[in-house]
């Protein structure tokens, strides 16, 4: 994975995420809507084989859109090792 | 979010996940499908064939045949060794046979005798008297986004269904339980009843049917029932536990590259 900067400006912020595809967009995507300094969060792929997401996030003030992205990432990780606890504590029964 | 494990039999496994949202159900099964890697025929290096099929055809063919796959080994990338198969990061089957006979995965020799075919029994190609069939294949391990064949299995959700019923408005007709394709409504002393609301597949067909216009079928908002059907190269829970991981990672490298802009 490697992010190439698109756009920037102060509460703007678009990126091409290299090596992506929705997997990770589309719950990103949803978990940023989940942040009440997220105004819009959206992404698109031009192309299904030739182009790489670009992904566009917009932020109110009191957070930087890097900071919201960040944020989304690790309720992302909370909830996959969340799941995993049960999933192995499950397992155990 | 919650998780209950209602079936896990064999290579099959049924759970509920609840509390959650389409996004991450669907991010779920992508990354099950999709970013779990397992062993499958690579290359193929043919000595001899003399069967009814190319080469091409018979290598494609090998390539589907599920192997078992044990943790340890690393990924083409991730070795970097300089032939690209090496004992870390691939496995070579061998198969020598000679006609008449059907060739089976049970006939591929493994370097490895944790890396074999799931099943011995899956027929490749029929040798006729006198045909002959001898190759060396590699094994390495994939991504199901690059080929099926790296695919682990089959994974699929549905919604829980839902049924409600205006009691006041129904009269008992019948005309629903006649025509759910499911048959899992029933009248049993002047009232309708639903047997294993589960079962519906939301076709609307009860709806359709009731000339009260008593029926509503809707769905959870939150809750998904996932099927993993494995082809038995991973256990159907370490496909889950694995897909997990493979969420988690790709969230801590987004992190990094973030920070690096
Ligand atoms: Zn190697």
């Amino acid at each position: 994975m490697e992010l190439k900067l698109v756009n920037k400006d102060g509460r703007n912020l678009t990126v091409k995420i290299i090596g992506e595809d929705h997997t990770l967009c589309n719950i990103l995507r949803k978990t940023l809507h989940e942040d009440e300094h997220v105004i819009t969060a959206s992404y698109t792929i031009e192309h299904p084989l030739l182009e790489h997401p670009t992904f566009y996030v917009n932020v109110k003030k009191g957070k930087t859109p890097e900071r919201a992205l960040t944020d989304a990432a690790e309720r992302i990780i909370e909830s996959c090792d969340g799941l995993q606890k049960k999933l192995l504590r499950e397992l155990k029964k | 979010m919650e998780l209950e494990i209602r079936k896990l039999v064999g290579d099959e496994m049924e759970f509920v996940l609840s509390g959650a949202n389409p996004a991450f159900a669907n991010a779920l099964r992508r990354a099950m499908l999709r970013e779990v890697p397992i062993m499958a025929i690579d290359e193929v290096e043919f000595l001899v064939n003399d069967s009814a099929m190319y080469d091409e055809i018979l290598a494609h063919q090998l390539a589907l045949v599920p192997l078992r796959t044990p943790d340890g080994y690393l990924l083409r990338d991730e070795c970097g060794c300089k032939e690209g198969s090496c004992p870390r990061c691939s496995v070579s089957l061998t198969l020598k046979r000679e006609g008449p006979a059907t060739v089976l995965s049970g006939d591929l020799k493994s370097s490895d005798n944790e890396v074999v075919p799931v099943s011995g029994s899956i027929p490749l190609v029929r040798l006729d008297e006198g045909q002959r069939l001898e190759f060396t294949a590699i094994a390495r391990l994939g991504f199901g986004r690059e080929h099926a064949k790296w695919q682990p299995g089959i994974v699929a959700y549905k919604y829980v269904p839902t049924f409600e019923l205006d009691e006041r408005a129904c009269d008992a007709c019948g005309a629903c339980v006649k025509r759910c394709p499911r048959n899992i409504l029933e009248l049993s002393d002047g009232k309708l009843k639903v047997v294993d609301v589960e079962k519906c597949i939301m076709c609307n067909a009860c709806v359709e049917a009731c000339p009260r216009e008593a029926i509503r079928i809707g769905h959870h908002e939150d809750k998904f029932i996932f099927r993993i059907e494995s082809t038995g190269a991973l256990p159907s829970e370490q496909i889950l536990l694995k897909a997990l991981d493979a969420l988690e990672g790709k969230c801590k490298e987004f992190i990094k590259q973030v920070k690096k802009l």
